[in-house]
């Protein structure tokens, strides 16, 4: 019992990463109907920035706004310089800039920085929660993070003005522009937006796997298979998507002896088939439903 | 007094296909204007270049400004409305948040809760639905719902096209009823482009008739209504 309740708290912990990541991913999809393979090596590259600016003796918690906010002028300036001039192409053409993006981020992640594994330290600092407890502080950090991400994100869709505007150019792009929406500008804020919460996920997980070049490889992955889990249309959904991937892992990994620690990612596979077979629109999608 | 929408050698092909051959036409000030004519003559297309959705050449002019050149966002900014074939709502997005976003580009404000409301007292059934799905109207709710949004940027001009598309006649009616008070009590302009001609000529007070991409008559609705061969091949009597 008691090695169960620690893999489960284990689980969350971990999955707390993957819920910050996909709701990244559920920014992005509902931005541009894809899944960015970049975002991983994004993210990557924004903790990058993030170690550089702590290694010049900045304080953390300046360090941490500062490279959202770069994210996200990056995230919107990628939009505008390279697909802006391709919106109207085929899907291939956007997933070999995908592919494409994935390369130069990594490459050159590795050309400024070199490939050596740096550590990156935690903001809530080392050792458990309390004395004795299953939880460290930086997992607690990090889920709590997470929420108020997911709440902001919440806040931002359902009060502002802007919120409405960008699910209305993801509903109907045409009809957004007929009421006066600049889609294409949404668009770009929802690139940045995905951007900025991909660089709170990477500063987040450094501490924990360290900062190398291919970090984000399996945590995208994961982070995907929340995303799909909890629907990929739903920030929430994305967040509880992520958690039960990251317990469904370590639960997986300890009592499936076949599995072990090495079989661990292909569960996250095995999540994104099961639920696109059994349940497509994910727990907390949403199903459209369209009288006519 | 000089129109509100003015038109002139309008042209628009989709890649090879010529749908429009230059057509003219004008909508006056606080007047109803109607284009009718056959499935596939160049009406929605019509609507579609106006707003700036495909390519066209020609004048087009709002109100003593030049709009050809202008991306659709901007051209709604100056005020003009279009509620597309098929109403085009926010299908996952709730009732009043379509409504919301018909007010976009005006500035937030109490005026546009007061505008709601209005919207709710031309179509009280919205109301009683304001927090469904836009999805989950019936297609005259839905109807109702586009010309409402369409209310809220509190358009100089509206374009509406086929707003019967696929209704029964009892809601027909029932809208086009509104769009009569609508036009009315708001002073809005419209253009009307309908299949049905008894309807549209029913509010309209210039008609142009279009075939094959190119305006064949023209007149004021009343004339258009009495001729001969208009009554045989679009009005059935």
């Amino acid at each position: 019992m008691e090695l169960f309740l620690q893999q489960i708290v284990a689980g969350v912990a971990t999955g707390a990463i993957y819920a910050c990541v996909a709701l990244a991913v559920v920014m992005i999809y509902q931005a541009i109907h894809h899944l960015n393979f970049a975002q991983g090596e994004m993210a990557m590259f924004s903790t990058y920035i993030a170690w550089q600016m702590l290694q010049w003796g900045l304080p953390y918690w300046l360090v941490f706004p500062l490279v959202i906010a770069i994210s996200f002028v990056g995230g919107f300036a990628i939009e505008r310089i390279v697909f802006k001039p391709i919106e109207n192409a085929p899907v291939l053409s956007h997933i070999v800039i995908f592919i494409a993006l994935f390369a130069i981020f990594n490459s050159f992640a590795g050309f400024i920085w070199d490939f050596t594994i740096k550590s990156v330290p935690s903001p809530f600092g080392e050792g458990p929660l309390w004395a004795g407890a299953m939880i460290g502080k930086h997992q607690a950090g990090m889920i709590g993070v997470t929420l108020v991400v997911l709440a902001l994100l919440w806040g931002f869709f359902t009060f502002t003005r802007v919120g409405l505007a960008m699910r209305a150019a993801a509903v109907n792009p045409e009809s957004a522009r007929l009421v006066g929406i600049r889609v294409s500008m949404m668009t770009a804020l929802g690139w940045g937006m995905a951007s900025a919460i991909g660089a709170v996920a990477g500063m987040l997980i450094a501490p924990v796997v360290f900062l190398e070049p291919n970090m984000m490889l399996s945590i995208l992955l994961y982070g995907f298979a929340g995303a799909v889990l909890g629907g990929l249309t739903s920030p929430l959904g994305a967040v509880i998507g992520g958690f039960i991937v990251g317990v469904v892992e370590n639960l997986a990994g300890t009592y499936i002896p076949v599995i072990g620690g090495e079989l661990k990612l292909p569960i996250a596979l095995f999540l994104i088939v099961a639920v696109l077979l059994v349940k497509p629109a994910g727990l907390l999608g949403r199903r459209v439903v369209q009288r006519v | 007094m000089s129109p509100i929408l003015e038109v002139k050698g309008l042209e628009a092909s989709y890649g090879d296909l010529t749908v429009l051959r230059g057509i003219s036409f004008e909508v006056e000030q606080g007047g109803v204007a109607t284009l009718l004519g056959a499935n596939g003559a160049g009406k929605t297309t019509t609507l579609r270049a106006i707003c700036g959705m495909i390519r066209r050449k020609g004048e087009i002019t709002f109100d003593g400004e030049r709009i050809d050149r202008l991306s659709t966002e901007a051209i709604v900014r100056r005020g003009i409305a279009h509620v597309p074939e098929g109403r085009g709502t926010f299908t996952t997005l709730s009732v009043e948040e379509n409504l919301q976003l018909g007010a976009m580009t005006r500035p937030m404000g109490k005026d546009i809760s007061a505008d709601i409301e209005r919207c709710y007292h031309f179509f009280p059934r919205l109301k009683e639905r304001r927090t469904q799905q836009a999805g989950t109207l019936s297609g005259g709710e839905q109807q109702m719902l586009a010309i409402a949004r369409a209310l809220m940027l509190r358009p100089r001009l509206m374009l509406l096209d086929e707003p019967s598309f696929g209704l029964a006649p009892m809601i027909t009616k029932q809208i086009f009823d509104i769009l009569a008070d609508v036009k009315k009590e708001a002073g809005v302009s419209m253009l009307v482009v309908e299949q049905n001609a008894s309807l549209a000529l029913g509010i309209a007070d210039h008609a142009y008739l279009i075939e094959t991409g190119e305006i064949v008559m023209a007149g004021e609705a009343q004339t258009i209504r009495d001729d001969e061969g208009v009554r045989a091949a679009y009005l059935g009597y």
